[in-house]
């Protein structure tokens, strides 16, 4: 199980009450991590948009020890 | 219709008649007043320069209908001699509210006084007389080289001069990225905006004040940064951008940028961009951060962000989640900043910029362009209403080599040719460009169309050529 940790922004930091937290998951991708945050985070997947280590990637993108992910939800205020 | 008068006899008590849909006349009405400057006054005389005067005043009221929402508005100004006690200037301007009313009242007068050749005589009771200034004191000469004079040497002057900037939201973003830009002298700027000032916005919004309140955010904006800088053209548009304005809009101008709290608007500007070959730049906030991407014309573009435009409302508007002040402050900065750097061709932010002010941290992910993105990918669905950039076959098409003519040299297509160096538009329509890899005609394609001009690429160039001719030659 590789330990990540995931850094929150905006709605993110609101619904998983912190900005960031270090979680040793099962998950061997951004999509099954973001399903096993989804309780807490309730925003449908569609609609967001995972970062590895300062980089975009898609679904499916591998997970190793000591990864920064960062999940951006849109933000529509102005 | 004549809105304006020069008259030697006495003013009428009213210049406008009833109109019911006005619920406020303000009016100002400016007296001959018995001293001037310490020495007792007995009568004043006026003269007027009448054509140039006339003409001049009719322009004023009619820029005050175009830039306030009044009802109508008049204006009478006295010749010849006046006693004491006399009207010798009265302004009218009808409005549904009085906010408006008053504004355009105060802006015709201020207008007359600078701009109409009226030129004032005082008799005073010594038996002297004198010419005096009939105009408003505090109208400094604002010259472009005191005005640019901090920032010589830090910016080339003459391209943002040149630049036509369109600002779509006048709210906590807009604010901020309008007064940077005014300030720093983008020659055209244009801001869209449809709502009207509310108390709710003054914590964020810089440019109004609560003398504001009521009157569009357009028209206020607008007469703030016309103060602010009087050496550039600024225009308000008082309007929701949408599809049926967008096109039109984004085309008149060299870039874009976002600063709405509206996910479909940004959507639609992220379309309409890509589309027409101009740089945008989309930014939002939420309570204590921000976010803002710089979306260039060949990608990667907002849908490369969300493959799946979200709806409004899902994630919240300031009015509904907060936001404190100061973050729209520094992401409008931050954005118009952006806008600055394109215009002087300086290297800007790639990928998506996320402030954090609760931790103080700038963050910057990167972004690739997706190669089946809906918008800016080469084979992107055609615009609304516009066919296809590229196509893939030269039929029915005025087809141009658009290469140097030392690639004609080597690989020859037999086309016309007129290399992009030296680029004139042809009269032949619609045009199919073709270069060597396809690269460049997609992106002449674009310009031309910015033009308005229908022209095509073709996808993958010469070579695509030579395989079409080689397939449809004589078999034999």
């Amino acid at each position: 199980m590789p330990n990540v940790d995931v850094r929150y922004f905006a709605l993110f930091r609101e619904r998983a009450g912190t900005d960031g937290e270090r979680l040793a998951t099962p998950a061997s991708s951004v999509d099954e991590l973001y399903g096993e945050l989804l309780p807490r985070l309730g925003l449908d997947p569609k609609l967001v948009r995972a970062a590895v280590n300062g980089e975009f990637v898609e679904n499916g993108h591998a997970l190793t020890e000591g990864d920064e992910v960062v999940f951006v939800p849109p933000v529509a205020g102005g | 219709m004549t809105r304006f008068g020069l008259t030697d006899a006495p003013i009428p008590a009213r210049l406008l008649d009833a109109n019911l849909a006005a619920g406020a006349v303000a009016t100002f009405v400016g007296f001959v007043r018995n001293h001037n400057e310490g020495r007792p006054v007995l009568r004043l005389e006026y003269e007027a320069y009448p054509e140039l005067a006339q003409k001049e005043g009719e322009r004023i009221v009619a820029e005050a209908l175009g830039r306030f929402p009044i009802l109508d508005a008049r204006c009478v100004h006295r010749t010849g001699v006046l006693e004491l006690g006399e009207a010798a200037i009265r302004a009218e301007a009808a409005g549904a509210h009085r906010a408006e009313a008053f504004r355009a009242c105060e802006w015709i007068v201020e207008e007359i006084k600078r701009r109409v050749p009226v030129w004032k005589k005082e008799r005073y009771a010594d038996g002297d007389s004198g010419w005096v200034n009939a105009t408003t004191p505090g109208q400094a000469e604002v010259t472009e080289e005191a005005y640019n004079a901090r920032q010589r040497g830090v910016v080339d002057q003459d391209r943002l001069k040149a630049a036509r900037v369109l600002v779509v939201g006048a709210g906590g973003l807009g604010c901020p990225a309008l007064q940077i830009l005014v300030g720093a002298g983008v020659g055209r700027v244009t801001v869209i905006d449809p709502d009207r000032v509310e108390v709710s916005n003054l914590h964020r919004q810089v440019l109004y004040g609560v003398d504001d309140l009521g009157l569009s955010k357009a028209t206020a904006a607008v007469r703030r940064l016309r103060g602010l800088n009087p050496l550039i053209e600024i225009e308000g548009v008082e309007a929701r951008m949408s599809e049926a304005n967008a096109q039109e809009l984004v085309k008149a101008h060299d870039l874009v940028l976002d600063g709405t709290d509206r996910l479909a608007t940004k959507f639609l500007l992220n379309r309409v961009c890509v589309g027409l070959g101009k740089p945008l730049i989309v930014a939002s906030v939420h309570r204590f951060e921000g976010q803002f991407q710089v979306v260039r014309p060949e990608g990667p573009c907002l849908e490369c962000l969300w493959t799946t435009p979200p709806e409004d409302g899902c994630v919240g508007t300031c009015a509904e989640v907060g936001v404190l002040g100061a973050t729209p402050g520094l992401v409008g900065t931050m954005a118009a900043t952006e806008a600055i750097k394109l215009l002087l061709d300086l290297p800007v932010a790639e990928g998506v910029v996320i402030v954090d002010l609760l931790q103080t941290e700038v963050r910057r992910l990167r972004l690739s362009r997706r190669s089946d993105c809906p918008v800016c990918s080469a084979s992107a669905r055609p615009l609304e209403g516009l066919e296809s950039l590229e196509v893939d076959a030269t039929e029915g098409y005025a087809v141009v080599d658009i290469r140097e003519p030392e690639e004609v040299a080597l690989v020859s297509s037999g086309l016309p040719h007129i290399p992009l160096s030296a680029w004139v538009t042809p009269p032949e329509r619609p045009l199919l460009l073709v270069c060597a890899s396809g690269r460049r005609s997609l992106a002449l394609a674009r310009r031309l169309r910015a033009e308005g001009v229908e022209a095509y690429s073709l996808v993958g160039g010469v070579s695509r050529l030579k395989s079409d001719a080689s397939g449809t030659k004589d078999p034999a």
